[in-house]
């Protein structure tokens, strides 16, 4: 044992020496090449760092630093003359390379630190094997990235972005998504920070990880996989994938308290009536066109439909999922269960639920006696429900919302500054959530024959409330401006409460 | 234990391949990660194979209806016999009489037309010399026993070698011996260093027909091989070559287990092997156990190609992929340096 111990001693003392020995030296090279505006720019480097920026000049601007580490001067040498950086091409294909080969005759090892200018508007690919981090600035065209180790940063870059790397992690930073993004490693983490606002469709696949956000995203989790949108449907598409790391989509701004993983969150659970149990009408794959289908009696269920949707059924149900253009659904007996709606909506039901994931433009939404559940609009949206519930998650446009009896609560998009909201419920309570920058008129009125039980509250301040008898019933009036005012936002509840909050709405996921 | 118990339920229609792909390779991956019931499905198959090596017998006449009284269903097999009604004597003479009148009749037609030769003397030409003692008299199945060294290590032809058993009757001698059949029974005793014990192993390992079972030679070979001072690359390329080519994919489970635990697993024939089996071997407890092969070998501080770095990559990726091979070569990916 003691024999042992001396020996690995003496090792360690041998290489202590030979590190102290060994001496580094850093050549550093700039060039200038010849690219045309939307030319390609091939970088390929076995170790070192690399960073691409995307400048207003119209060449490629290289600066590298060759550092070399050995034992003696012989060996920096060597390593210097081993270790070659190779330009080819031409001003379409400018191609950079590190070339490190060769017989050794000494000890040495190397790395090659590539810091490289390019017209916004060219093409970047690189791929490299170690580094501690690759970074992509301000790049408007394509740029594709493939590493095994190493760090991979997309600032700013608007075009299609490809990163792929086998142990590092990939982080993508930019106001929004421009283009199809498409961001996956093995072992490492995948990171996208967007603004909150942005609109894009998200899949996000982590087996070993977990999937998490602080955004309003909306979809549905299928095994390791997460599918969905965040704000208006249609988005370009953003695919973070790992295996083993973590994904997460974060709003630039939102606080890290108000990051949920997808996986934790309590489904959604479309009613199992609704569930796809269809036995006549109309069933179909993905529609390339419009559609128009009319039928007595049956179901109608269409898994996507790329062009406008004219879809009526007088007893049936109609599951309806995208829908590139407009959609008029009806149904005289049925529930409605509706995904994206990309152009303006008009769906009304006799008898039954209504669920609609997202409707961009817009729309009305009827029922005569059924929940109304509406996840996101984008558009002026009008709710009437002869009985029922009416939820809107986030509303990015105009609400008016009705019902004879049920509660009514609509989140208004966090990002929205002013917007016109008008709810009344027969019977129940109005819960109506803003963001903290919101401004509006408010006019909210309670009628009650329970003062003590139904009241309004609000988060903000500045609202002003006067009680009086009407027809043998209270009615509470809160009226006033809050963040110096904005459109008008009225409410009315009879035997309910109202209640205006401010509380960050969470991603939503949907189950079967 | 639960589990067990639900997966040895699935044996005997893993056996009769009954299970569908998902179940079956669900219930691969337990047998290979649990020793108990590794060995469950290892005594289940020898039964199924010794099962079908029996002969039918055809049970007699007395003890079957001895059976079927016991059974109660006496009754019911009465039912279907015909009574046997005895004929009458006159019959048979007359049959008698008429075989002995048609092979009296052919015989003497025959008789009359056969051509006749003439007789003649026998006579000796020449008397070749037979050397007393140079032609050893062996018996009918007598097992001829050389040792290793006294064979040439080259095998010409392709001899026809069958039931091939591993025999290593004492383990601290540093011997092994293989007796199989060729034209007789052989044994063949010697180091398993030996170049000629070495290639006739190899030529038997590559030979699908000739050993069985070929799981426990292949068990056998890893005892023998495993030792760093038997290391022999040639094993190592014919188990490569077991683990492409041979159609039972028991076989080449066994196949990359026995790579992975040889000294030499680290060349570059059973890296590719490897990454081959990997990349399409059509069964997944295959590519499961060639991925967990791969991993050792990068723990073990060995290099792998850029060939086998993509495949490794591409199938870390690859969403229909099994979920546990996807893992592993996530793992193996970590563990490399490229």
């Amino acid at each position: 044992m003691k024999t042992r111990a001396l020996l690995a001693v003496l090792i360690l003392a041998a290489s202590a020496a030979a590190q102290a020995r060994s001496v580094g030296r850093t050549f550093r090279i700039e060039e200038r090449f010849e690219l045309n505006k939307d030319g390609t720019v091939i970088l390929d480097n076995v170790i070192g760092d690399i960073e691409v920026t995307g400048t207003d000049d119209v060449a490629v601007s290289v600066d590298v630093l060759k550092t070399v580490v050995a034992t003696d001067e012989e060996g920096i040498e060597e390593g210097r003359f081993l270790t070659e950086l190779v330009v080819g091409g031409d001003a379409a294909n400018r191609v950079l390379r590190t070339l490190m080969g060769g017989p050794r005759n000494k000890q040495w090892s190397s790395s090659v630190y590539w810091r490289v200018k390019v017209p916004r508007k060219a093409h970047v690919r690189i791929s490299s094997t170690s580094s501690n981090h690759i970074k992509v600035t301000g790049i408007r065209g394509n740029a594709y990235v493939k590493n095994f180790n190493g760090t991979i940063v997309f600032e700013n870059d608007s075009g299609l972005v490809t990163g792929d790397s086998v142990n590092g992690s990939i982080v993508f930073t930019a106001p929004a998504i421009l283009a199809e993004t498409r961001l996956t490693s093995v072992n490492g983490h995948v990171t996208v920070r967007v603004n909150q606002d942005a609109d894009l469709r998200w899949i996000a696949e982590t087996i070993g990880g977990d999937i998490r956000t602080n955004l309003p995203v909306r979809g549905m989790l299928a095994g390791p996989s997460f599918r969905g949108s965040v704000n208006a449907p249609g988005g370009p598409l953003l695919m973070t994938a790992t295996l083993t790391g973590n994904v997460h989509l974060l709003g630039n701004g939102l606080g890290s308290d108000l990051i949920r993983s997808v996986r934790s969150i309590e489904k959604i659970l479309i009613p199992p009536e609704q569930i796809n149990q269809a036995v006549g009408g109309i069933r179909r794959g993905v529609v390339n066109g419009s559609v128009t289908y009319n039928t007595q009696s049956g179901d109608v269920v269409i898994t996507e439909v790329r062009g406008r949707a004219l879809l009526s059924t007088n007893a049936g149900r109609v599951e309806l999922g995208s829908v590139f253009g407009d959609a008029n659904v009806k149904s005289s007996g049925g529930s409605l269960q509706l995904g994206e709606i990309l152009g303006s909506l008009k769906a009304s039901t006799n008898a039954g639920d209504v669920f609609v994931e997202a409707a961009r433009r817009g729309g009305v939404i009827e029922t005569t006696g059924g929940t109304i559940r509406l996840l996101y609009t984008g558009g002026p949206t009008r709710l009437v429900s002869g009985g029922g519930d009416i939820v809107v998650r986030q509303a990015a446009g105009p609400v008016e919302a009705e019902t004879h009896s049920g509660d009514i609560t609509i989140g208004v998009d966090r990002s929205s500054r002013r917007q016109k909201i008008d709810a009344s419920t027969d019977k129940g309570n109005v819960v109506i959530n803003i963001g903290p920058q919101f401004g509006a008129d408010f006019d909210l009125t309670v009628i009650t024959s329970d003062p003590a039980a139904h009241t309004i509250q609000a988060d903000f301040p500045g609202l002003s409330i006067s009680r009086d008898e009407v027809d043998g019933k209270t009615r509470i009036r809160a009226t006033g401006r809050i963040n110096g005012g904005g459109d008008r936002v009225t409410a009315q509840a009879t035997d309910g409460s109202i209640r205006v909050m401010s509380t960050p709405v969470g991603p939503t996921v949907l189950g079967r | 234990m639960a589990e067990c118990s639900a997966l040895r339920e699935q044996l005997p229609l893993l056996l009769t391949e009954s299970l569908d792909a998902a179940q079956r390779e669900l219930t691969h991956r337990h047998i290979e990660s649990c020793i108990e019931c590794s060995d469950e499905w290892t005594a289940y198959r020898e039964t199924w194979r010794m099962m079908d090596e029996l002969p039918e017998v055809e049970v007699p006449a007395r003890v079957k209806a001895r059976f079927l009284e016991a059974a109660g269903l006496a009754q019911i097999a009465k039912d279907n016999v015909v009574p046997f009604r005895k004929k009458p004597a006159f019959k048979w003479v007359a049959q008698a009489a008429a075989v002995i009148l048609l092979a009296g009749g052919g015989y003497f037609a025959g008789r009359e037309t056969t051509p006749r030769f003439a007789t003649s003397r026998a006579t000796l030409d020449s008397v070749a010399y037979n050397p007393k003692g140079m032609i050893q008299p062996l018996a009918i199945a007598e097992t001829r026993v050389v040792d290793a060294d006294a064979i040439s290590p080259e095998i010409q032809g392709r001899p026809n070698i069958a039931n091939v058993e591993f025999i290593d009757a004492d383990p601290g001698d540093n011997k092994i011996g293989l007796s199989f059949d060729m034209t007789s029974r052989w044994t063949v005793t010697g180091n398993p260093k030996d170049k000629s014990m070495v290639r006739l192993l190899s030529y038997m390992l590559e030979n699908e027909s000739a050993i069985s079972p070929r799981s426990t030679t292949l068990d056998m070979v890893r005892q023998a091989y495993s030792n760093p001072a038997n290391a022999d690359p040639e094993i190592a390329g014919a188990l490569a070559k077991v683990l492409r080519n041979d159609e039972h994919e028991g076989v080449r489970i066994r196949a990359v287990d026995t790579l992975t635990n040889l000294p030499v697993a680290s060349t570059s024939p059973t890296r590719d092997a490897l990454i081959e089996a990997l990349k399409s071997d059509p069964n997944p407890a295959v590519r499961l156990k060639a991925v967990e092969a791969l991993l050792n070998l990068a723990k073990g501080g060995g290099t792998l190609d850029s060939d086998a770095v993509d495949t490794l990559r591409q199938k870390a990726s690859q969403n229909d992929e099994n979920l546990y091979v996807r893992m592993k070569a996530a793992e193996t990916l970590k563990n490399i340096k490229p």
